[in-house]
């Protein structure tokens, strides 16, 4: 069984088709690109995946269950998580506390037993600490846990996000766009945290403009344009695609 | 000497107070940007509903301290379901409207609870029940009264738990999460209608507390007595920088110093010219200047770049 399967996605904005019959699928564990030129509509297939949007038509189904579209929060306590192209880390807690908001949906904390802090509570808060220092080490920032998140350089603050959004716990990771802004080195860490993370058996679904760079990543590729999918295979088959290159190579984004 | 420090435990009193009220303002504000203009009209109500319960309790012969607790506790159940219904009915259909929209319905919301207050309570003003702890102890020729002792120190409880609980507790971060970025929060798992129903909930319960000690310590209750508190309640939240928590503490404190320091010496700075009857002038004067001077509050900064 897939792990995502979007069927016939369909969202407009006024008189603006941003997507009209989408469909993509993603499997367990595997990373699948997903590219187009500025304004194919990328970002907001992601939207309506993460429930920030309802789509007008179409269905979304995530392991067998049906999303709950408009609900982010519930998107996200079932196992789909993304980042932002425009990073949204949150801006005055310390780089640690980014991380441990990221278990929030995995806690039990009311009002009233945040006050009493029995040792439960206590017992809780000590496990996402742990958990939060154990991803922080993960993505490299294990150094600047205690170091205010906007401070940070702009690499390291999406490596943050990443290690927030992995503490939701997450089946799937969506990724917007992740390199966007950083030199060859960085890319190549990133590259090798992707891997990494699908080795620990979470999918990946990756939003990105360069696209030799995605597909050395990829299994399988989806090309939107103008809303529409224009094709849909292997980095080989992509990359050879005319109408790929017609439509998107052609505009000579990255040489 | 002893008149200064005499004006200063009644400021300090006076400003713990508005400390609680300015903390139910500045947490709506740091969430959803909104000025929760009904918010002094709760503590009107956590005051009016609090000498009625303790009025009618002592009436049937309940011991005085039952007796206050139940009105608390009356007051609180009050203020909490009216906080709720505020928002559930008149701030969450506007959530995505316009920034003023919900800033006007604030304002009609403060006069349905108050004419709605005339109506349950009528226009007359109800003196609050003499709860014996008014008789003043001398220490250094300074009066203390128990009551200023209960509320300076029940005040100061309440405001640390909160900031503890802000700071520290998993809850606190979800709410600071939502502060900060309300979709980022959401799309990591936080329910952020559920965070921001539990703001007015914790801001509700301090107003009836803050409601029951302004009663108390004035002796009286009146259905308007929400509007003057409140007004001043924001400033004090202006003051120490809107949206900051222990900004609304200190311009809280700062607020009430002010104001009874104005009340003891602007008579004798002016040469009687301005007697005790121009604290408030004197208060919110100095807030002026404050702003001029420094826009954001003495510990506010200027809201971070949305993008």
């Amino acid at each position: 069984m897939s792990l995502l399967e979007a069927k016939g996605i369909s969202k407009h904005f006024g008189g603006v088709q941003a997507l009209q019959n989408v469909s993509l699928t993603v499997e367990p564990a595997s990373i699948v690109g997903l590219i187009g030129p500025n304004g194919a509509g990328k970002t907001t297939f992601f939207n309506v995946l993460t429930g920030v949007y309802v789509p007008d038509e179409g269905t979304l189904t995530f392991a067998g269950q049906p999303l709950p579209a408009g609900q982010p929060h519930r998107v996200a306590r079932a196992g789909l998580v993304r980042t932002f192209q425009n990073i949204r880390v949150f801006p005055q807690m310390s780089v640690l506390e980014n991380v441990m908001v990221g278990f929030h949906g995995r806690t039990h904390s009311g009002l009233l037993g945040a006050w009493f802090n029995g040792p439960a509570v206590r017992r809780e808060e000590r496990e996402i600490r742990e958990g939060a220092q154990e991803l922080l080490k993960w993505v490299g920032l294990q150094e600047m846990a205690r170091r205010v998140a906007s401070t940070l350089s702009y690499g390291a603050q999406r490596r943050l996000e990443i290690a927030r959004a992995l503490a939701t716990g997450p089946r799937l990771l969506a990724l917007d766009e992740p390199v966007a802004g950083m030199n060859g080195a960085e890319r190549g860490h990133m590259a090798e945290l992707i891997l990494r993370i699908r080795a620990a058996g979470i999918a990946l679904l990756v939003i990105e403009h360069d696209v030799r760079w995605i597909a050395q990543l990829c299994e399988r590729i989806t090309v939107l344009d103008h809303g529409q999918r224009l094709a849909e295979g292997t980095s080989a088959e992509i990359q050879a695609n005319p109408q790929v290159i017609e439509a998107y190579l052609g505009h000579g984004s990255h040489g | 000497m002893v008149t200064f420090l005499q004006q200063v435990l009644n400021g300090l009193t006076l400003g713990c107070i508005y400390a609680l009220v300015a903390l139910g303002y500045t947490l709506v504000y740091g969430i959803l940007e909104l000025i929760n203009f009904a918010h002094g009209d709760l503590v009107m109500i956590g005051a009016l509903v609090s000498l009625t319960l303790v009025r009618t309790l002592q009436g049937w012969g309940t011991p005085l301290p039952v007796a206050l607790a139940g009105g608390l506790a009356g007051a609180m159940g009050v203020c909490v379901l009216l906080g709720i219904a505020l928002e559930r009915l008149a701030y969450r259909p506007l959530r995505h409207a316009p920034k003023l929209a919900p800033l006007i319905t604030a304002i009609g919301m403060s006069m349905v609870l108050e004419q709605s207050s005339a109506l349950l309570w009528g226009r007359g003003y109800h003196s609050f029940p003499d709860l014996g702890l008014t008789h003043s102890l001398t220490l250094g020729g300074v009066l203390i009264s128990p009551l200023q002792g209960v509320i300076v120190l029940g005040s100061l409880g309440l405001l640390g738990g909160l900031l503890w609980l802000i700071q520290r507790s998993a809850l606190g971060r979800a709410m600071r999460a939502t502060a900060q970025n309300p979709v980022a929060a959401q799309l990591l798992g936080i329910d952020t209608e559920r965070i921001i129903t539990l703001v007015f909930v914790i801001g509700a319960a301090l107003a009836a507390v803050a409601g029951l000690m302004v009663g108390a310590y004035y002796q009286v209750a009146h259905y308007t007595m929400g509007f003057m508190l409140g007004l001043k309640a924001f400033t004090a939240a202006v003051l120490g920088g809107i949206g900051n928590l222990s900004g609304a503490v200190l311009g809280g404190i700062l607020l009430g110093l002010l104001e009874a320091l104005g009340a003891g010496y602007l008579g004798d700075w002016t040469g009687n010219l301005f007697g005790s009857n121009y604290k408030d002038v004197f208060s919110f004067a100095t807030l002026i200047l404050v702003l001029l001077f420094h826009p954001s509050g003495l510990l506010g900064r200027h809201a971070p770049e949305k993008v």
